[in-house]
């Protein structure tokens, strides 16, 4: 039997389809909710390249831990937590490979908000591709998934305060790239 | 407020947005769940205790086969032995027989006895072809084996031609009745399969009436029942008889025509009695195993000083006990399991599986061990081991608080610290050791060869002593094992582990034997504190090398058996 995502199938069948072995549910999952995820994905990582190794590395975890799912969340909130980590995780490894971050304080940039609420995500998510791995995470966790400074210091074993300064630096590097404005440098 | 605004916009946007996935994505994702395989440790651990089963059994085999064949044998010849005084006669060793011409005892042969002969024949087949594996098997020994089998073949041939040849030739005065040629034939037949088979258990020796019984190795009867035609008649004309009885009296040996002379057979000595897959004593009904113990040459006279009636003689000394101890040394492969206690700790359960990495580990073992006759082990002693890991930690930002005093002059001194945030990578690379001092307390079961012995042992590892050295990362980030850090993160003693082994064992003598041993060991506790957020285990499996020597061994001389 084939399934689409139209036939309204709920997490919980989905769920238990899956953990039969099934692949058509399975692939029903995947359709569900790839599209999202890939968005997710994209956000931590530096190009497309990398988040469909994420998204991959992702899925194969999604399915393997999909008996620990307890149903007390959304299935796509547990769905992107593990995509979330793979990232991370993922991108820890890569950064191995690169360069030495230097100091890099900047003045209070213009806010062009009317500019900025025209752009349109996909714009905006390749600015923040292009953040620095580190201020990246941060940004990414405190900014759109909601987390506190403590909870994003445990996550990426960073101190609270580099947790801060780094969204600080995340936020300013990334309305620069945005509106496209000049900064000085002290 | 600024900072705000462009975050709702940014989370508003990003959130609600949807990519475009390559086409090719699911394909790829379900190649990776097919591939994506557990390490499977717990076939493992069933495939190696099938394998040691397995081994137990196929070295065993033979001699169960022997066993059953004999048993059968036994089984198979109770009614000739009810309905033929032959063998009642033969059995009591007395002589009370009748002598009988061969009409008489050709009208005994109905067609039931014939149907016996017939079975008896066919038991007789199966059984020659079990001696010759057994044959096969011996290595060392199996052109000595093969040449006393030969012997010993030809003569049972000579001999029962003889007997046919001389049928009515029958003496009363001799204590051995014979009842009918066929009857003898099948004796004969009996005694030569049997000897071939070592399926002998007892030597009746009569002296005068008397009856001693004595467990004889299959050889014992074979010799004698090459000897049958000197030895036998020999004693007979003095009123002695020696009858041979094989596996409950199967087989009697009297014959009238072994008057003749047979060729002279050569004594085995010391090493080939011990050796002699045919000297081999089993003994059906006490359940002893094969080689637990060994012959010892102790010449010796049936009757007077007459050089022709003189017997080699062996003594079997057997094994009760022995104690041994050994030491073996070698590489393992040491795979750690690293396990949430608390989820909020999945970070650093990935920072350690990313850092962390197996090096190199190794075992040493120092046992004492007991050994009992029935080839049941058990050991003490002491082992090490060491597990070496590779430690390689990045940090891409890390973040280094420097401080800088500025001195501002103007006007008048004063001074200023201002502290800025470097960031960079970090790196460390270091190996981490975990060293184990334990007590391994293993029981077991050990077949024994003749060069070779193969055992299975298992049990627990009590940890006396746990060290471990290195770096490690937690929520607070790279940590040396050092100090409080050491304390929060592994327990002061790793507890019981299980552990297991199969020891191959050749012998190099008597008492020293080099042996391999593959062996397993699992941590049945977390090597972690209990308020860690982490569960930490190994799975070990190495080979050892060693040495094996026995320190002492408590023996018993019982059975003697004279060769002539």
């Amino acid at each position: 039997m084939h399934l689409t995502k139209n036939d309204n199938l709920d997490d919980h069948q989905l769920v238990e389809g899956c953990l039969r072995g099934d692949s058509n549910m399975q692939k029903l999952l995947f359709d569900t909710y790839c599209r999202k995820l890939f968005t997710v994905c994209r956000r931590y990582s530096r190009d497309d390249l990398e988040a469909e190794d994420v998204m991959q590395e992702g899925f194969v975890l999604v399915f393997k831990k999909l008996d620990t799912y307890s149903f007390k969340g959304s299935l796509y909130s547990w769905m992107r937590t593990i995509m979330v980590n793979v990232a991370l995780r993922k991108l820890q490894k890569k950064s191995r490979r690169d360069t030495v971050y230097n100091l890099d304080e900047v003045h209070e940039p213009m806010f062009e908000e009317d500019h900025i609420a025209n752009l349109s995500a996909e714009e905006i998510l390749k600015h923040v591709q292009k953040l620095p791995d580190g201020y990246r995470n941060v940004f990414n966790l405190y900014v759109v998934e909601g987390f506190k400074h403590h909870e994003i210091a445990k996550k990426l074993m960073i101190g609270e305060s580099t947790s801060r300064s780094q969204l600080t630096k995340a936020r300013r590097m990334l309305q620069k790239s945005l509106v496209g404005l000049k900064y000085v440098l002290i | 407020m600024i900072e705000k605004k462009l975050d709702s916009i940014v989370r508003k946007k990003l959130n609600e947005h949807e990519s475009d996935v390559p086409a090719n994505m699911w394909s790829r994702i379900q190649g990776d769940i097919k591939n994506k395989r557990k390490l499977p440790i717990a076939p493992i651990l069933v495939l190696f205790a099938i394998l040691s089963v397995g081994a137990i059994l196929y070295v065993n085999k033979d001699r169960l086969d022997v066993q059953t064949a004999a048993v059968e044998l036994e089984t198979g010849n109770e009614k000739p032995t009810d309905t033929n005084s032959t063998y009642e006669n033969e059995s009591t060793g007395n002589s009370s027989n009748i002598s009988t011409d061969e009409p008489e005892s050709s009208s005994k042969l109905n067609s039931s006895d014939q149907n016996e002969n017939a079975k008896i024949q066919k038991q007789i087949t199966k059984s020659e072809n079990i001696a010759k594996n057994y044959a096969r098997d011996s290595k060392d020994n199996s052109s000595k084996s093969q040449s006393v089998y030969n012997q010993s073949h030809n003569i049972n041939k000579r001999s029962i031609s003889n007997i046919k040849n001389t049928e009515s030739a029958t003496t009363k005065e001799d204590n051995y009745s014979i009842h009918s040629a066929s009857s003898i034939e099948n004796n004969s037949i009996s005694s030569r399969e049997t000897s071939q088979k070592n399926l002998a258990s007892d030597v009746t020796s009569d002296k005068g009436g008397k009856s001693k019984n004595e467990g004889t190795p299959a050889s014992a009867v074979q010799n004698s029942v090459m000897s049958n035609s000197a030895q036998d008649i020999h004693d007979s004309r003095a009123g002695n008889n020696i009858n041979i009885e094989v596996s409950n009296s199967l087989t009697g040996n009297a014959n009238e025509n072994s008057r003749h002379k047979s060729e002279p057979i050569l004594p085995l000595n010391e090493e080939s009695a011990s050796t002699s897959e045919f000297v081999r004593p089993l003994s059906i009904s006490g359940g002893r195993g094969l080689n637990h113990g060994h012959f010892v040459y102790d010449p010796c006279s049936v009757k007077g000083g007459k050089r022709k009636n003189r017997l080699h003689c062996y003594t079997y000394v057997e094994q009760e006990y022995k104690v041994f101890a050994d030491f073996s040394a070698g590489p393992q492969y040491s795979h750690k399991m690293l396990e949430l206690r608390n989820n909020d700790f999945q970070p650093v359960l990935n920072a350690r599986e990313d850092n962390e990495s197996f090096m190199f580990s190794y075992n040493a073992n120092a046992r004492i061990g007991v050994k009992l006759a029935n080839g049941l082990t058990g050991m003490a002693g002491i082992s090490y081991d060491r597990y070496n890991e590779r430690f390689d930690y990045f940090n891409p930002n890390e973040q280094l608080p420097i401080e800088t005093i500025v001195i501002v002059v103007e006007g008048m001194d004063s001074v200023v610290n201002v502290s800025i945030d470097a960031i960079g990578n970090h790196t460390v690379k270091h190996t981490n050791t975990l060293s184990f001092i334990s007590i391994p307390l293993t029981v077991g079961y050990s077949i024994l060869g003749e060069k070779v012995n193969l055992g299975i042992h298992g049990g627990v590892a009590v940890n006396l002593l746990f060290a471990k050295s290195g770096r490690i990362v937690n929520e607070n980030g790279l940590q040396t094992l050092s100090g409080p850090v050491k304390k929060e993160t592994f327990r002061t003693n790793a507890g019981l582990s299980l552990m297991g082994g199969i020891v191959l064992e050749y012998k190099i003598d008597r008492e020293l034997a080099f042996f391999v041993e593959p062996r397993f060991n699992y941590t049945l506790s977390s090597l972690t504190s209990k308020d860690y957020p982490i569960e930490q285990k190994y799975v070990n499996a190495g080979l050892n090398f060693g040495l094996r020597k026995t320190l002492y061994q408590k023996t018993t001389h019982k059975k003697k058996y004279g060769i002539n």
